[in-house]
């Protein structure tokens, strides 16, 4: 193996898997313990994305919640997907399982209604998984390309290291996946607010710039809707403690995630995100998991997540290494982080560590587990979006 | 006591300064979502004790942030809970020691970024939930109704449910405040369409105003869901039997503290299920019927939940996961199921104990 | 790391900026040099990521770290005053009726 490739599955889409696991999906929260249970009984490749959405989602909410129940079957890392349901959501499952099977996997469909109760549908489930994991069983490892990989960039629990360390060695490893012909996607808008004119400045050209501002400007004012200041909830409180004072502050250490190369695109939370792409945003609220989850609905195989504070969720579908750039966080979380960049504050070179970071992605895409993954870390939640947003600013674009 | 021989007693859990609970449960809460999974792992160690995993606790602001706050800290106050084991991150918004300073209940509190690690935190936790559990040997005594606080949620607004269920409840409703006990009715969405009707319902000036600025603001809102259209068709004469014969004598917000000493209330959710029962728990109740035409089987993690419809053919198709086919019995039966439930009986809902615990968002996700 | 670091005690990440970061737990009186002509004394134990002010600021002067305006001073800081959510806020994030 050379040291520009690995080990991953290749899909009939012609994506790259770094993961082969089977994707119990939940239509509802109401299907969401059941298809929690179903992996729970199952074995470790069968994974489940529970959440809380309801039945009957408001229409804006509910097209967000179907592209990313559809993209969760799309993601490479899925080898067949099982979708479950009650049987009486807005959203039409068998409709639902034609858009995932567009992808060419597996996709199989199953109703606690057409089961005839809940211990019809545990039986039933099961017989789906065991015939999605036969199929999935099937999948092995060639060599692939880093051009392949759609990284994730996530920042959670910040503190003043985020910004001076984590965050800067991950901007490394992005211009280095770039430059490989990867796809680097930060997201978390709230976190350009006092930022975004570096990004602005970037952008490949006015019509995502333009998109970008919007974006921004949308996050900023859905403060007004709670009638409070957005300062309430950032920094947060464990931001603060860690040095963060302001906004603007915490924005400007996030966006060095994104490192130095042109903003390519723009993209909706839960929306396909191109292979080969470069660098690119996805629009997602702050909110950790739920941005993850927006960006490996999106086709992202992998994040990378820095955390000051020590943050130590993962993801169900998509490995996720954690970066500390905080010293003392790197000694004594150091079950749950995979890189120690507080070398940075010690005067070590941010772009030593950032290719060191490279290589550790190409590893973990080659199989290699992460902290998150060796403690079952799968925290998984879908952005809702609430009717006083749909009412006064519209859905979003 | 001057409480009439002729109404029964239910064998529950006595409480110092709360109603009885039904159920006695250790709690294990999550603050935020990133020790959700660590709390279900810690709830899965320690016998009797249950996980509510959530979504939320953090990047949310202003009346958001307020109600996932209070709806956690009133839930470990329901009466079927005995002490609270509460699991943080440690960075959250709703960080986890500042929510166990005000939980009232026997309750600790741990920490991942305070312990150090996902395994460690486990550990600590468990050894809290045991602690917790230590020298109580729990046993249930006979308690009166009066005690009890029901929760009632109709989570569609199917003729089926409109027809067969609401009758009952009102039925329900009326012996059960006549034997001093109290209900909590959820599910506001099927009165929007008929907001001026329902809120002549109320007792009292003051509850009539919080229930009419209530509906408004689900009006207000501007998303008609699939209840309110099926109830628009439908009369107040219909939708107004749920509430038995009595005014309604209470409106409470989501996540609050039902304080009415006996009669019905009503609390302000969605017809949502998952996130109504948590409504109705916070509230204080310690019992949930949900009326469910489609056969929805979920329980709550926290009350056991009567699954009722009044639809023949669910009743059919799901028969293993519906408690009470309301075609087939009468108020009387219903009013036993109560009774026996409350006294320790299991639901399908508790044997099949798909339970998930989801809290109304009122705010986007910043 | 990108910026100056003083001492291996701090770091100023560009010239512009009017606040340094503690990269060690830094005791009060501490002296650090930063340029050949200004030195700056702690007027207060300064925490491990915690800012503290390379010169003075009176209210409503912008704040900046990383070349860029972090927010505004709501009081009075000297030179080597701790600065935080004491002394500075955001000047983005406002509800609308404060919004510049």
């Amino acid at each position: 193996m050379s040291e520009s490739t690995f080990d991953g599955y290749h899909r009939p889409d012609g994506r790259i898997g770094i993961r082969n696991y089977v994707a119990v999906v939940p239509m509802s929260a109401t299907a969401s313990p059941i298809a929690k249970r179903l992996a729970a009984d199952a074995e470790h490749m069968v994974r489940a994305t529970p959440h809380q959405l309801p039945l009957h989602p408001p229409t804006p909410a509910r097209e967000q919640l179907e592209r990313v129940l559809v993209g969760i079957a799309h993601n490479p890392n899925v080898a067949g997907t099982l979708f479950v349901g009650l049987g009486t959501e807005s959203t039409a499952i068998e409709e639902l399982a034609d858009r995932a099977a567009r992808a060419g996997k597996p996709v199989e469909t199953m109703t606690i209604h057409d089961a005839g109760g809940v211990s019809g549908a545990i039986e039933s489930g099961s017989d789906h998984i065991v015939s999605l994991v036969d199929d999935a069983r099937d999948a092995t490892r060639s060599p692939a390309s880093m051009e392949s990989l759609i990284v994730g960039l996530e920042c959670g629990g910040s503190d003043a290291t985020s910004g001076l360390a984590s965050n800067p060695v991950v901007g490394r490893a992005c211009d280095r996946l770039v430059a490989a012909g990867g796809t680097g996607v930060i997201s978390e808008t709230p976190e350009f607010i006092g930022a975004e004119h570096i990004l602005a400045d970037r952008c490949a050209d006015d019509a995502v710039r333009d998109r970008l501002l919007a974006c921004v400007d949308r996050r900023e004012r859905m403060a007004d809707l709670m009638g409070v200041d957005f300062r309430g909830a950032q920094p947060s409180p464990g931001n603060q403690e860690g040095g963060l004072t302001t906004i603007e502050e915490k924005s400007l250490g996030a966006i060095a995630k994104g490192g130095t190369t042109p903003l390519q695109d723009v993209i909706a939370y839960g929306k396909s995100l191109p292979v080969g792409g470069g660098f690119v945003v996805m629009d997602t609220p702050g909110y950790d998991v739920e941005s993850v989850s927006g960006k490996v609905a999106g086709g992202a195989q992998l994040v990378i997540f820095t955390t000051g504070r020590g943050s130590t969720t993962g993801n169900p579908i998509a490995p996720v290494i954690k970066v500390t750039g905080n010293p003392e966080t790197a000694a004594r979380m150091a079950d749950n982080m995979d890189v120690d960049a507080s070398g940075v504050v010690a005067g070590e070179r941010i772009d030593d560590i950032g290719d060191d970071l490279f290589e550790t992605i190409r590893a973990v895409a080659d199989g290699q587990p992460t902290a998150a993954e060796r403690f079952g870390m799968a925290e998984f939640a879908i952005n809702d979006i609430p009717p006083n947003e749909i009412a006064s600013m519209g859905a979003p674009e | 006591m001057s409480r009439s021989r002729t109404h029964p007693t239910i064998a529950g859990f006595p409480r110092e300064t709360r109603r009885a609970g039904i159920r006695d449960h250790l709690l294990i809460m999550p603050s935020v979502i990133c020790s959700a999974l660590v709390s279900e792992a810690i709830a899965d160690a320690v016998p009797g004790a249950i996980a509510v995993p959530h979504d939320h606790g953090c990047a949310q602001i202003g009346g958001d942030k307020d109600q996932t706050r209070r709806t956690l800290l009133h839930v470990a106050a329901n009466p079927n809970v005995a002490g609270v084991v509460l699991v943080g991150l440690g960075c959250e918004t709703l960080n986890s020691e500042e929510l166990a300073a005000d939980v009232d209940v026997p309750v600790r509190q741990t920490s991942i970024q305070g312990t150090g690690s996902t395994d460690a935190t486990i550990a600590a936790g468990i050894e809290a939930a045991e602690e917790l559990s230590a020298g109580s040997a729990p046993s249930r005594s006979a308690v009166g109704i009066e005690e009890l606080t029901v929760g009632i949620v109709a989570s569609d607004a199917a003729s089926t449910t409109v027809n067969h269920v609401y009758p009952m409840l009102g039925g329900l409703v009326d012996r059960l405040v006549a034997a001093g006990g109290r209900v909590v009715v959820g599910g506001l969405d099927p009165f929007v369409p008929h907001r001026s009707a329902i809120v002549d319902l109320v007792g009292d000036t003051a509850t009539a105003t919080e229930l009419d600025a209530m509906l408004e603001a689900r009006t207000t809102n501007g998303i008609p869901t699939r209840v309110h259209r099926d109830a628009a068709d439908l009369s107040l004469a219909d939708l107004g039997t749920m509430f038995g014969n009595k005014p309604i004598a209470g409106a409470y917000t989501y996540g609050s503290i039902a304080c009415h000493d006996t009669g019905v209330a009503v609390v302000d959710t969605s017809a949502a299920f998952e996130e109504a029962a948590t409504g109705l728990v916070a509230a204080g109740a310690q019992l949930i019927v949900h009326a469910t035409a489609a056969g929805i089987p979920t329980g709550h993690p926290v009350a056991p939940v009567i699954s009722m419809t009044g639809d023949a053919s669910t009743a059919a198709a799901m028969g293993e996961d519906v408690d009470v086919d309301a075609t087939a019995t009468d108020e009387a039966t219903l009013y036993d199921r109560v009774i026996r439930v409350a006294s320790g009986e299991a639901t399908a809902a508790e044997r099949h104990g798909l339970s998930p615990f989801a809290i109304t968002r009122t705010g986007p996700s910043l | 790391m990108k910026g100056t670091t003083l001492e291996d005690a701090a770091i100023v990440m560009t010239p512009e900026d009017t606040v340094g970061t503690a990269i060690t737990d830094l005791v009060a009186d501490r002296t650090l040099t930063l340029r050949d002509d200004h030195a700056v004394t702690l007027t207060e134990p300064i925490q491990f990521g915690h800012k503290f002010a390379l010169v003075g600021h009176e209210p409503d002067d912008e704040v900046v770290k990383y070349g860029a305006v972090i927010g505004r001073a709501t009081t009075t800081i000297r030179p080597g005053d701790w600065v935080h959510t004491h002394n500075v806020e955001s000047i983005r994030g406002q509800p609308a009726e404060d919004r510049p």
